[in-house]
């Protein structure tokens, strides 16, 4: 099989972040990892969450990804396979591994032996990639202090740290992350500590809605046509690439079947700034320029601004100019 | 010990007088977290629980949200709810015997001895080389299968995946994404099924039904062939609950009748549903306090030892599931919709029905409503037509006031969900989730759930491979998850 060029990977990650035939693709990435040879290893740790993430891969739409691209890399450990509490401290690893964080361990979970030896293994690790908004973002199920400790530990031992949010994540975030690791470097991040080539994009930007928007036509009750901001949708100020790829296949996503985006990516979720899920978004306050809210407020303020601008002018020639009455007479205009 | 291969933590550890204590850790306090909330995002948030119970708890929320703000789905949006909920436990009950069960009879380390045809399980063994070739992977395994079995499970275990991605993609159609669907509205769906949508379900449907009712039930019973000790190891409890409606639709529509057996007599489940928290690791409500408010943690409490509630009904605990499930609809008489499948469990167990509370029943007893789950999403598909509305318009229910209840037959056991809305918000919600019901310490009265009953049976060191593996088999029979159960 004819091993792919950086540039041919380049070219692949572009296409899949911004949609495209993502099939041929994968199957292009997966030869070239194993033209290399020596695939690395990864260690995937899920303390105690659910395991929503993994059962999105696990149904990932090219099920032959599985054995295909995980598939050449070493699993080191893979919590949701195991029959046994933890691999034994002692294993040794060929190079530095990947790291994959489904859940935050909790302060109690670090004092375990398994808490030890993830905690070693981070300390080598090649980079650390959290999963999942919980783990990304403390919340839910995770709590502040526990990403700040993961945070911690990963700066004191100079470990990168990569932050895939979402619920769940897009299974193509991953393993595109995992490749672009391999083959071209550590991805740009934001400031979010996102990768900008998935989360570089709001998801308004192309929803098949977009148009509704432009064109002021909004669903007004559930199952509606129609955009959806009244219903509360946080897709203009959510960054991922739900709206391009799709879920499951491509086969629906949450706006097109008709659910409101919850913005579960985005930093503030799932409170965003006391909105909640589907409270309805404010274009000013929200930045949602350009768009048919953010004209007509604009519109609104502006009418405002002007209104205020006349009666502060009228002021103000009140103020410097006198009364007719007490203009000298040969001031008065058709004065005798 | 730690037990792996279930959604959140499990731990299990002796007490001082010998028995067998299973202790989930790792709460979310998610009850107290949704306190103030729109009950929307209650709908949304509970499927964050877990991935095979997700659906079912979304369900339970908005039922019990239609039932404070008096609003019923039309026909159509029932039958898509149903479907949406089936299509949810066929995929947990496939992924639950190919994930959990089955790595308990068929260690990682088979894959390395694999010499048959299948390209994938190959590369699946070079990439799976450090876990499985760790020597204490085989400790403990007896050498059960032969070798063309052992290859023919490993490339059905490798082509699940496919099956699972298949039904991920029927649940997407309906729900938007899974995990985590999107379209649970007050008043039905908020989804379209146009004349495509409906095709692709009819066209996905049929080509995984060979896999669901062949492929995973030969599985099964090969399995249990192999391991004859199964079909009477693990004996839980002798009072068994349903509430039915697996599917969604409840009360006499449902797959399923509600029940409770009792003492060898079938009631109506209506006695009240309560949780103790005696060796919980949380406090007891005030005297007084009203019902449905979380309680408050307490995790130094003395005598506590896990942060799973007991669930109990009329103060009894009992066992869950679809064994429970088959169990009480035998007893109703209920012929031709499961007499198949109580034939199939005598046939293999070789003990009556009602005897079928142990490991080997809890696996196939699930495998076998697999084909039950199937016919019913053909037929409901049969009945729908395109672009039917899925949705009552329901726009008062957001400033619904009042008290409500949803019930759902889980894949593992029941939910309900207990929403108290007041302007709007969530004053209270009150879940009991599958998994509490089975996996819950002992109460007040000191009865225990079906869980360390079946467990208290196991003796010796349990960090000794064998033995662990024992452990192991019981609680992956009981389908349980640790996230459900601790919430």
């Amino acid at each position: 099989m004819q091993e792919l060029t950086r540039r041919d990977v380049l070219r692949w990650l572009t296409v899949t972040a911004a949609g495209g035939a993502l099939a041929p693709a994968l199957e292009g990435l997966a030869g070239a990892i194993e033209a290399r040879g020596g695939p690395p290893e990864l260690v995937w740790f899920n303390g105690s969450g659910g395991q929503l993430n993994f059962l999105a891969h696990l149904g990932h739409e090219h099920p032959g990804l599985l054995e295909r691209i995980a598939g050449r890399w070493v699993v080191a450990h893979l919590d949701p396979l195991l029959a046994a509490p933890h691999v034994e401290p002692t294993r040794q690893f060929r190079g530095p591994p990947v790291v994959v964080l489904e859940s935050l361990p909790s302060p109690e979970a670090w004092q375990r032996p398994e808490g030890t030896w993830l905690s070693a293994v981070i300390a080598k690790a090649r980079t650390v990639v959290l999963l999942g908004s919980e783990a990304c973002f403390g919340v839910l199920g995770a709590s502040q202090p526990d990403l700040a400790r993961t945070e911690a530990l990963c700066e004191e031992h100079g470990t990168p740290l990569i932050k895939l949010p979402g619920i769940p994540v897009p299974p193509h975030h991953l393993v595109g992350t995992l490749a672009h690791l391999e083959r071209i470097g550590f991805p740009r991040l934001d400031v979010h500590r996102r990768p900008e080539l998935y989360y570089g994009e709001t998801v308004c930007r192309r929803c098949e809605r977009r148009g509704d928007l432009e064109n002021g036509v909004f669903a007004g009750a559930f199952g509606e046509p129609g955009c959806l901001l009244r219903l509360g949708c946080k897709g203009p100020v959510t960054h991922n690439t739900c709206s391009v790829h799709k879920w499951n296949g491509g086969v629906s996503w949450c706006v097109g079947a008709g659910g409101p985006c919850t913005g579960c990516s985005a930093p503030g979720f799932p409170d965003h700034g006391g909105l909640g899920l589907y409270g309805r978004l404010s274009a000013s306050r929200h930045a949602l320029a350009g768009t048919w809210l953010a004209h007509l407020e604009g519109l609104g303020w502006g009418f405002f601004g002007l209104a205020a601008l006349g009666f502060a002018f009228r002021l103000v020639r009140r103020a410097v100019r006198p009364p007719a009455a007490e203009l000298p007479a040969e001031g008065r205009r058709g004065g005798a | 010990m730690r037990l792996h291969r279930l959604e959140g933590r499990l731990d299990l550890h002796r007490a001082p007088e010998g028995r067998l204590r299973a202790s989930g850790g790792a709460p979310r306090f998610l009850e107290a977290s949704l306190q103030g909330r729109p009950p929307a995002d209650a709908v949304y948030l509970v499927q964050t629980i877990g991935g095979d119970s997700g659906v079912s708890h979304a369900l339970a929320a908005v039922q019990a949200w239609e039932a404070v703000a008096g609003v019923q789905p039309p026909r159509a949006g029932r039958l898509a709810r149903e479907l949406l909920h089936l299509l949810s436990v066929l995929h947990a009950h496939a992924q639950q015997f190919y994930f959990q069960v089955l790595p308990d009879y068929l260690p990682l380390s088979a894959l390395a001895d694999y010499d048959g045809g299948a390209d994938g399980v190959r590369r699946l063994a070079r990439g799976m080389a450090g876990p499985a070739g760790e020597p204490w992977v085989r400790d403990g395994f007896e050498a059960a299968f032969s070798r063309a079995e052992r290859n023919r499970l490993l490339e059905h275990w490798a082509e699940a995946p496919g099956h699972l991605a298949r039904l991920q993609r029927m649940m997407a159609r309906l729900g938007g994404k899974f995990p985590m669907v999107m379209t649970l509205v007050p008043g039905g769906m908020a989804c379209r099924l146009d004349a495509d949508a409906l095709l692709g379900l009819h066209r996905e449907l049929r080509a995984v039904e060979p896999f669901l009712v062949e492929t995973v039930i030969e599985d099964g019973l090969l399995l249990l062939e192999r391991h004859p000790a199964i079909r009477s190891e693990g004996r839980g409890l002798d009072t068994f609950l349903s509430l039915g409606g697996v599917g969604g639709a409840g009360g006499d529509d449902g797959l399923f009748p509600r029940g409770l057996l009792a003492g060898g007599s079938l009631a109506a489940p209506e006695r009240p549903i309560t949780e103790s928290v005696r060796h919980t690791f949380y406090a007891p409500a005030a005297p007084g306090a009203g019902g449905g408010l979380p309680v408050r943690p307490a995790p130094e409490k003395p005598g506590a030892y896990t942060w799973v509630k007991a669930a109990r009904i009329g103060g009894e605990p009992a066992e869950v599931g679809a064994v429970a499930r088959l169990i009480i609809a035998r007893r109703t008489g209920l012929q031709g919709r499961v007499s198949g499948m109580a034939a199939m469990l005598e046939d293999h167990l070789q003990v009556p029905v009602p005897e079928a509370n142990t490991v080997g029943g809890r696996i196939l007893s699930r495998l076998a409503e697999l084909d039950l789950l199937v016919r019913r999403g053909e037929a409901i598909l049969t009945e729908l037509e395109p672009d039917l509305a899925l949705v009552t318009p329901a726009a008062a229910a957001q400033e619904a006031a009042g008290e409500g209840t949803g019930e759902v037959e889980a894949p593992a056991g029941p939910v309900r969900h207990r929403l108290v809305l007041e302007r709007g918000r969530v004053r209270t919600c009150d879940i009991v989730a599958p998994s509490t019901w089975n996996g819950s310490p002992p109460d007040d009265a000191g009865r225990t759930g079906a869980l360390e009953r079946a467990l208290a049976v196991v003796e010796g060191d349990i960090e000794r491979p064998a033995v662990r593996h024992r452990l192991a088999r019981i609680v992956h029979a009981f389908a349980f998850s640790a996230a459900d159960a601790v919430h």
